[in-house]
């Protein structure tokens, strides 16, 4: 049995390919009610300008969480640890909370040595030689963990547990979740309010040169944050740029890989990986969708969104507009302006954009340097079904 | 699979258990949302199905399939799609 919906996201052939979905919907309805009463935005120029408006604020996600949090305490369930693990969230909170936690991010939140860090670990995941491996497990996914672990001072072992509990709790930002995934995003947030309590003790007690260790001495000057924010604020630094990473690695490496003719131009020529770079965040951006809450009533092309109103808004689709890319479903490195909105835009804009970008760099760098050929197992990989950010679940290839 | 009557009424069941609406009370093309389910309280309806017929659902198809009418079709149809007849 079929819908005739518009917006139908959870179709099989979506999550291998949104952007059928996406242009039809720029087409027909680019901003569509959807069935579950959120709007649908999928244009670049809405989705650039909302993004910048004070009229739309954020926090829509964590007030369903919160909502949803009270409701299963009356069936004596508590998935209380989830509210106290994402309450210091930036993505979730607005002006003034917002500007005084993201200020106070930004003064320790640089690291002068990460490329000499990557570098590493890239040493370290390719230390063993080998003809085939899998560039999401054995790469995509461990990186990030390693770089961000290493930047915010944690004990390199602990990496792989953090990465595991980071990719559960990110499902909590996806668009629909199951009861099943409730259980596990709140044990994942226990885990993690253990482990980074520990960690900022620690810190107090015998500092280093890691951003946590920072982020505890400046609090103890400055006294911005609550106990339970800067707890909530490592545990965000930890798991942002995770499964975003993953994505932008995953689907990036699979896009070259499948456009062999770029990846040769790139082998010849590495001052190119940059702007490839750029093109693979427009092209398969990492963050599909961000959401939004309207602040007071607002036309949009004629629709009347009201105050509360939500707004998912797609990012991947507004990277791929015709009115504004040329041939806007094309993998073109050489794009003259390429002005895509991946890292989001406005107040939110994405913090961590300069740690995924020079991860991705390096690690492209390096596979070419170490190996002459590589090449896909299946044609076809395997896409995880989350909605909010696009990862694959494995890419296999051989190496020579 | 049980019959689309029996489907019925164990979504009716489910659904009176978590309103407190009486069961009677319940029609067959009554919304979800009529019902007062809201996005929440329909995550808890479908865990109590996914456990009563041993299938994965999706959480969107509260929306697109609205009814219990419609919704038991779609949940016949899963059911078959993964068990057979």
């Amino acid at each position: 049995m079929a819908t005739d919906q518009l917006w139908r996201p959870f179709d099989r052939k979506h999550i291998a390919n949104p952007y059928a979905m996406y242009k039809r919907m720029r087409e027909e309805d680019p901003v569509h009610l959807s069935q579950t009463g959120e709007w649908i935005i999928t244009r670049y120029e809405d989705t650039r300008n909302i993004l910048r408006s004070n009229d739309f604020l954020v926090g829509n996600r964590f007030e369903w969480l919160k909502k949803g949090i009270g409701y299963f305490k009356y069936k004596d369930l508590d998935f209380s640890s989830i509210e106290n693990a994402m309450k210091g969230f930036i993505l979730f909170l607005n002006p003034p909370h917002h500007t005084r936690i993201r200020k106070f991010i930004q003064q320790v939140w640089n690291t002068r040595d990460v490329e000499m860090i990557v570098r590493s670990n890239l040493d370290h995941l390719f230390s063993k030689p080998t003809n085939s491996f899998d560039l999401v497990n054995d790469l995509g996914k461990p990186l990030p963990a390693m770089t961000i672990s290493r930047i915010l001072g944690l004990p390199p072992s602990d990496y792989a547990y953090l990465k595991e509990q980071g990719s559960v709790l990110i499902k909590a930002l996806d668009l629909y979740i199951s009861f099943k995934d409730i259980l596990k995003i709140n044990e994942a947030a226990k885990n993690f309010l253990v482990y980074f309590k520990k960690v900022v003790t620690e810190k107090e007690a015998t500092p280093d040169e890691g951003i946590v260790s920072k982020l505890v001495q400046l609090n103890k000057q400055e006294g911005t944050l609550s106990d339970d924010e800067l707890v909530s604020t490592c545990i965000l630094l930890f798991i942002a740029g995770e499964e975003t990473s993953i994505g932008l690695m995953s689907t990036g490496l699979y896009n070259l890989l499948a456009h062999p003719q770029v990846l040769a131009q790139l082998r010849n020529d590495h001052s190119k990986i940059p702007t490839a770079i750029e093109e693979l965040l427009r092209y398969d951006s990492p963050v599909q969708i961000v959401g939004r809450i309207t602040a007071k009533d607002v036309v949009i092309r004629n629709k009347q969104i009201k105050v509360g109103d939500t707004l998912t808004i797609c990012l991947g689709s507004a990277n791929r507009d015709a009115e504004v890319f040329e041939k806007p479903d094309e993998f073109l490195i050489d794009r003259p302006e390429n002005k895509h909105i991946a890292f989001g835009g406005g107040a939110h804009y994405c913090l961590g954009d300069w740690l995924a970008r020079i991860q991705t760099q390096l690690m492209i760098e390096t596979l070419l340097i170490r190996f002459k050929k590589i090449e896909m197992i299946n044609a076809l990989p395997e896409w995880n079904s989350n909605l909010a950010i696009r990862t694959l679940n494995s890419l296999v290839v051989k190496v020579s | 699979m049980k019959n689309k009557a029996d489907v019925i009424n164990d979504l009716k069941k489910i659904i009176a258990e978590e309103t407190g609406i009486d069961l009677k009370d319940i029609q067959n093309s009554d919304s979800f949302f009529n019902l007062g389910l809201d996005s929440i309280r329909c995550i808890f309806v479908m865990e109590k199905l996914e456990g009563k017929y041993g299938v994965t659902l999706n959480p969107i198809a509260f929306w697109d399939y609205p009814t219990i009418d419609t919704y038991a079709d779609f949940l016949i149809l899963e059911y078959v799609s993964k068990n057979g007849n």
